[in-house]
């Protein structure tokens, strides 16, 4: 049931301070407060960690609360339910001074948003019961210039979060006091309109859209560094510079949009914001930077607070604020923190993208219809533009590359990765296979990186610690003589020629994971088969020894097999009838060998069996082992 | 009676042009394939290739496929929405067909001679890369001048006048997106795509879902289908608010956020089959309705599974992944194609209609797609149980990939068949 302060005869006189007054301390409410004070109240009294899900709460209750203010605005009228959101406004603000533990802040923060949700839905849908019915833009300037301004005052921008708390909680107290004290004179109406904007619902909310993530990213990037912080916010003269440049853009844009100038504002907002982050690019500019910010800022709210009961004709300003404040509020604000979280910076192409939008939506849609034939030249145009930047900026070589950036390059021509990843996932038993793990970061600082994202063969990340040179070689040569049955094409073609391709492709396979070969021996060292396994029958191990070890240790073990000339350097493969197993603790002979089969020895051409059992490894090293005393006793049994 | 028979209208001609293109892209892609098929299965037969390695010929099959068969269908249905229905437009869809697949002949010579980036699916590199963004602005453009050209008797919405505006932006995303240097988060526990990325990339394919009916401009079935529409239009809005809040940088799939976001797309099993079922499609469609519907159900199923932690740690970068590729290409986006080029002529005098119902192209073409399933998750199993004797092709690996080269054969004898079916159709 609608009350009697709340009926459409009974409207706000056209002075309409106590509006300016109410909607000045919601706007101050979530400058000072929400957005500010409160994360450092959680972030002290709940841990850095609970931020990100307080902002998450925040913002989904911020979004449920704008959803829900036209259905509460039906049936409880403008007033009363701004009476009640500045309460609990007013209460969750109080109560942030005093929580204790993440559970508490996640309510406040859910308090917070619902209740701003609503608060700013109503405040922008329902200008007339606020503001009266003439110079709805000026007011709405006046609004935001005040709160914006007296955020900024070092008194207030200086405070300690809890002060901040106080003081926002305090600015919804009296707000909520001086709407109940007020009376709506009797001959207005309660709804009234501003001059209505030149662009329908959707441009306007892509164009807002725009503008709060660009404002949002750029708040967190200044906040974020310490050089921009000092230059945006650091001492009183700046902070006073800032409370005044604020009051100023947002009356000069409320007397704007009372006139129609729309387009003006706009367009002015991005602007002003895009040569703010450009003078962040530039030492020599920071100092212009602020202004610029603090003005575009103030343009573009003031037209934001306004822009929902600016529809023309039947337009409902109650889901045109609804949709206004969910999407270009909160949606697009945690775009903008998140994209600054990621990027850490502000893209250039997202400002073209941002400049884009802003021009569509200010457009007039006749001038575009009576160009539209030209359209499809303009983009051609535009599109070859693009195409000539993007080949001058790339950075090509002086000379053509060499060594390991060539072998790199051959790497991926001959499309490796259609069959080999690069990357050792952590905790994963490729750890034990090809290890150590990939970091994320380390698997992208390659442009560009070669992952993959199936495999035929092994993960190379690590080869340069596993195979030798030599071993490599042979095994691009003729891949089946080392893996008996691998899918693996040759590529002998490398090496023909002047077998610079070749070269490289080794060169390159070797620094991978090169650096790894201390991790790797810690690793090797601290394997042990699995408990319980039990070695294949020793004649299985004779099958696998002949497959996989004969072809450079020999039939026998002596060290000449058909390969031993080749792999190995100056060594050549051991003879392990003779091998006295010195690296090996005799009272752990059998598990050590069985290390040395399964993973070879880094830094010498013995090569791993990595994908091989715990079963295989067992047999093969009790084989091996069993080979030097086969050879003092020939009449012993076959190993 | 003699002379030239009448031309075709534009509707027909454009669906037996567009079908032409396509299939041809799909036997060829296909062929590429079998190659590999083979290649795997006896190494020894690639010899007389040379240098024309395994490696160097799946950025052709991968590319082939997404560039062409699963491309081309969809350029169709641009033309079918925005180019004027005469005999004229046929001439320029023609050409931009032909230009398109000039630009993917060079981009697979260009991968053949070794000129990759290095880049799954955007292998686009040196002067074929700049050729073929050029070949997407001129559809564009095309595209643009056939909207606004006055003769243009055609009734556009403003959501096709702004889907028409944010296609310019593809060219500069292509443009962006093979810069080397340009690599989307990660997954730190495996290397491969967030929850969020696979959410975000399957919400572009729901998009191009949501606008067909409209484009085609399909029959509606009265309330039902206003109904459908609005279904579908929020569960869009809440999935993408979702992916929008969604962080987007490195993130684990243990994370429970992101594999309890990819879960949401299990409500658009439901959303969907309701959302196609509220148009009157083309009867000679129904096979590849029901196909789809099938697939997709098995896609959103098998995709939200095998992202969850402990599976994903277990099948990645195996064979059990590809499979999913193949259930995702060759079964779900190959019935919507079908979909799609059967609904772009609603009439029947091309003779269309009875090679997209032809049930024995439609039988080998599933009944090879299930087999090569069926061997890439044994195969897949294998390799995690036993990588040695997967990595050495011990028994039963040959096995299995002779399997798989009979269901990629049996897909090979279906393309064909279509292609050769279209290829005798006039324009």
């Amino acid at each position: 049931m609608k009350t009697g302060a709340d009926s459409p005869s009974a409207a706000r006189s056209d002075w309409g301070v106590t509006g300016i007054f109410v909607v000045a301390g919601v706007y101050f409410y979530f400058l000072i407060f929400a957005q500010f004070a409160f994360l450092h109240l959680a972030e002290k009294g709940a841990g850095g960690e609970v931020l990100r899900p307080v902002m998450a709460v925040m913002g989904g209750s911020g979004l449920l609360g704008s959803f829900l203010a036209p259905w509460l605005l039906r049936r409880l009228g403008p007033r009363r339910l701004a009476r009640i959101a500045l309460l609990v406004c007013a209460m969750v603000g109080w109560s942030a001074t005093r929580a204790v533990g993440a559970g508490l802040f996640f309510a406040v923060a859910a308090g917070i948003g619902g209740a701003l949700g609503m608060l700013t839905v109503t405040c922008a849908a329902r200008l007339g019961t606020f503001f009266g019915t003439k110079r709805l833009g000026l007011k709405a300037g006046l609004a935001t210039g005040l709160a914006y301004g007296v955020a900024n005052l070092p008194v207030v921008f200086s405070a300690s979060p809890a002060s901040q708390a106080w003081m926002a909680s305090a600015g919804c107290l009296v707000g909520g006091i001086l709407l109940s004290l007020s009376r709506p004179e009797r001959s207005e109406p309660a709804s009234a309109s501003p001059k209505p904007a030149p662009f329908p619902l959707g441009s306007g909310l892509a164009v807002f859209f725009a503008l709060v993530w660009l404002d949002s990213a750029a708040f967190l990037v200044i906040q974020a560094t310490p050089a921009l912080n000092r230059w945006a916010w650091a001492g009183a003269i700046r902070q006073e510079e800032n409370s005044l440049i604020h009051f100023a853009a947002a009356v000069l844009a409320g007397f704007l949009l009372d006139r129609g100038g729309w387009r003006v504002v706009v367009a002015g907002a991005f602007g002003s914001l895009a040569a703010g982050i450009g003078c962040l690019g530039s030492a020599a500019f920071h100092p212009l930077a602020p202004w610029f910010y603090a003005g575009g800022v103030s343009l573009y709210s003031t037209a934001l607070l306004l822009f929902p009961s600016a529809g023309r004709g039947t337009n409902d300003p109650d889901a045109r604020a609804a949709w206004t404040y969910a999407l270009a509020g909160w949606i697009a604000s945690a775009l903008g923190i998140g994209m600054a979280q990621h990027l850490h910076g502000i893209p250039g192409w997202f400002l073209g993208a941002a400049g884009a939008t802003v021009l569509w939506g200010v457009t007039p849609g006749e001038w575009l219809r009576r160009r539209e034939r030209a359209v499809p030249l303009f983009g051609i145009v535009l599109l070859l533009a693009l195409i000539y930047v993007e080949e001058t900026m790339q950075t090509r070589p002086e000379s053509a590359p060499e060594g390991i950036a060539l072998g790199r390059q051959v790497y991926i021509a001959e499309g490796c990765m259609a069959c080999h990843s690069q990357y050792v996932r952590p905790g994963s038993p490729d750890e034990t296979l090809w290890g150590p793990a990939t970091t994320a970061s380390a698997a992208v600082s390659a442009a560009p990186p070669l992952i993959g994202n199936r495999r035929q063969g092994p993960d190379l990340q690590n080869i340069g610690n596993r195979r030798s040179i030599f071993w490599n070689r042979l095994h691009l040569e003729a891949p089946q003589v080392f893996s008996p049955g691998s899918p693996m094409p040759s590529y002998v073609s490398l090496f023909e020629g002047d077998g610079r391709r070749g070269e490289a492709l080794l060169l390159y396979l070797q620094s991978l994971g090169a650096e790894t070969v201390p991790q790797r021996r810690e690793e090797i060292a601290a394997w042990r088969p699995k408990e319980g396994v039990m070695p294949v029958s020793s004649a299985r191990a004779g099958e696998l020894f002949e497959k996989n070890c004969a072809v450079c240790h020999g039939i026998e073990g002596r060290g000449n097999g058909p390969l031993a000339s080749q792999v190995g350097g100056d060594e050549g493969p051991r003879d392990l009838v003779k091998a006295k197993w010195e690296f090996v603790a005799a009272n752990d002979r059998v598990v050590g060998l069985a290390r040395v089969v399964k993973f070879g020895a880094p830094g010498t051409s013995m090569p791993g069996h990595e994908s091989f059992s715990d079963a295989d490894v067992l047999a093969l090293a009790a084989y091996v082992d069993a080979l030097g005393a086969k050879a003092k006793n020939p009449h012993s049994p076959k190993p | 009676m003699s002379g030239r028979p009448s031309p075709l209208r534009f509707e027909a001609g454009l669906q037996v042009l567009a079908a032409r293109y396509s299939f041809g892209w799909l036997v060829l892609a296909n062929a590429v394939g079998a190659l590999l098929a083979v290649l795997l299965l006896v190494p020894e037969w690639g010899r007389p290739l040379g240098a024309l390695t395994y490696g160097r010929w799946v950025p052709l099959h991968l590319d082939f496929q997404l560039y062409g068969w699963c491309s081309l269908p969809c350029v169709g249905l641009l033309f079918r929405r925005y180019l004027m229905p005469e005999a004229r437009s046929l001439f320029h869809a023609n050409g931009l067909f032909a230009l398109w697949s000039l630009a993917l002949v060079a981009g697979g010579a260009g991968w053949l001679g070794g000129g990759s980036l290095g880049k799954n699916f955007l292998e686009w590199n040196g002067v074929p890369r700049l050729f073929f963004v050029g070949v997407l602005g001129l559809l564009w453009a095309l595209l643009v001048f056939h909207r606004s050209h006055p003769r243009n008797g055609r009734a556009f919405h403003g959501w096709e006048t702004l889907f028409l505006a944010l296609l310019f932006l593809v060219p500069p995303a292509l443009l962006w997106t093979t810069r080397p240097d340009v690599y989307p988060a990660i997954d730190p526990g495996t290397g491969g795509p967030t929850g969020a990325s696979l959410l975000g990339s399957t919400l572009g394919i729901l998009a191009i879902f949501g606008v067909v009916p409209r484009c085609l401009e399909l029959a509606r079935r009265g309330a039902a289908t206003d109904r459908a529409e609005r279904l579908f239009l929020r569960c869009y809005a809440g999935t993408l608010t979702l992916f929008l809040l969604l962080p987007h940088h490195d993130s684990s799939h243990r994370d429970a956020v992101q594999w309890l976001s990819l879960g949401t797309l299990l409500l658009w099993i439901p959303v969907l089959y309701s959302y196609f079922g509220a148009f009157h499609w083309q009867a000679a469609s129904a096979l590849w309705r029901g196909a789809l519907v099938a697939w997709w159900t098995a896609l959103v199923v098998t995709g939200f599974l095998s992202f969850l932690p402990g599976v994903l740690d277990a099948i990645k970068f195996t064979n059990v992944l590809v499979a999913h590729s193949h259930l995702a290409m060759a079964g779900m986006l190959t019935s919507f194609n079908f979909l799609l080029l059967t609904n772009l002529d609603p009439g029947k005098e091309n003779g269309a209609a009875p090679l997209f119902e032809d049930r024995i192209a439609f039988g080998l073409w599933h009944g090879g797609l299930l087999l090569q399933l069926a061997a890439l998750v044994g195969l897949g199993f294998q390799e995690i149980a036993h990588p040695l004797a997967f990595f050495r092709h011990e028994a039963p690996v040959g096995g299995l990939l002779l399997l798989r080269l009979g269901g990629g054969a049996a897909m090979l004898a279906a393309s064909v068949r279509w292609l050769w079916g279209f290829a005798f159709l006039r324009v």
